[in-house]
């Protein structure tokens, strides 16, 4: 039956299977389908455009052999989120050498005329750059419920934690993010 | 109750901003060359699923460790193990090996027999042959004093005096 649909418009299961099988077409198609989606979870996660491209194409990159690993137990579109942000962490490692050198990227970038494009130019603006401040699960929880808008059950399946848990990151994120954003000098 | 304002609702509904369209184009052309290469080595010969035998393996074992396994068979198990368990112990405790079947390798209790072949003493006599004992060792000790104080009295510098 999958084989009668075009890969365009082929479902993501049928365009897996051949896409494992070694079908480029399907695989490209894939690709293409979902290159935005990622694009977004990488952009959510780093705020900058330049990066999240660099993330996503590494994502694409290594969704070639991923897909081998996929065992259809959840959505694709679940499986791809931990890939991205499994791909946007390593990234983050790599350059926190050369972050450090710069004493801060965000001092970098702005140098370099590149500032983040989800700059503080406004409050939710300051508040997101405040949320990449954040621990990795607390931001990740906060990028899923408010920026991806999931609910809580939802960012637990994604998250592989209990749907209590993700609160109890939300709560805490809110709680830091409140210390983070007051003026300086305010105790 | 939810009407309470969440601080973080500024943060929905904040679009992204499109990809550059030449960045797209990399990424799949990078994706397809990715592909390519991966499947001139990837894919088996001879076999039809094209997965190798380690990839099988770790499917398998893959599909095993994301099983959820449901509490019912553990609980099960635990009623089954829990009252065995306690009978070796409470046999273990008592000194009694839990294989023996109708107590026949329970030991027999020894019974120490008095050396004169008499029977043992009742406890009235032996608390008896205690208080004479007592008894002896007191005087025994009023009559080492007295003849200490008598020896001791002549010698001592205090009553030469």
């Amino acid at each position: 039956m999958a084989a009668m649909h075009s890969p365009a418009d082929a479902p993501d299961k049928a365009l897996i299977e051949r896409a494992v099988t070694g079908d480029r077409a399907a695989f490209g198609a894939l690709v293409e389908r979902h290159y935005d989606y990622v694009y977004r979870v990488a952009f959510r996660w780093a705020g900058r455009r330049a990066e999240a491209e660099d993330i996503a194409q590494e994502v694409c990159v290594r969704l070639a052999k991923a897909l081998q690993r996929f065992q259809g137990a959840s959505a694709f579109t679940t499986w791809l989120y931990a890939l991205t942000i499994n791909v946007a962490r390593d990234l983050a490692r790599k350059t926190r050498s050369e972050t450090a050198k710069a004493q801060a990227y965000g001092v970098h970038a702005l140098a370099l005329g590149e500032a983040e494009d989800d700059a503080a130019d406004d409050a939710a603006g300051e508040l997101w750059a405040a949320v990449r401040r954040l621990p990795d699960k607390q931001r990740e929880a906060v990028t899923l419920v408010y920026g991806e808008e999931k609910s809580h059950a939802e960012a637990a399946d994604l998250m592989g934690c209990a749907e209590p848990t993700v609160s109890w990151h939300i709560h805490e994120a809110k709680k830091r993010l409140k210390t983070l954003m007051r003026p300086a000098g305010e105790s | 109750m939810s009407q309470e304002r969440d601080e973080f609702d500024m943060l929905r509904g904040r679009p992204a901003p499109a990809p550059r369209r030449e960045a797209r184009e990399a990424a799949l052309a990078a994706a397809m060359n990715a592909f390519d290469e991966e499947k001139t080595f990837a894919a088996t010969q001879g076999s039809r699923s094209g997965l190798r035998l380690n990839q099988r393996v770790g499917a398998i074992w893959s599909t095993i460790m994301n099983t959820k396994l449901f509490p019912a068979p553990a609980a099960i198990a635990g009623l089954l193990v829990i009252p065995v368990a306690g009978y070796f112990a409470l046999q273990l405790a008592s000194g009694v090996s839990p294989f023996a079947i109708g107590g026949k390798g329970a030991p027999e209790p020894k019974v120490t027999v008095n050396e004169t072949g008499g029977q043992a003493k009742k406890p009235a006599q032996i608390g008896e042959a205690e208080r004479d004992l007592s008894d002896a060792l007191t005087d025994k000790a009023v009559d080492g004093k007295a003849s200490w104080n008598n020896r001791s009295a002549g010698s001592s510098p205090l009553t030469a005096r």
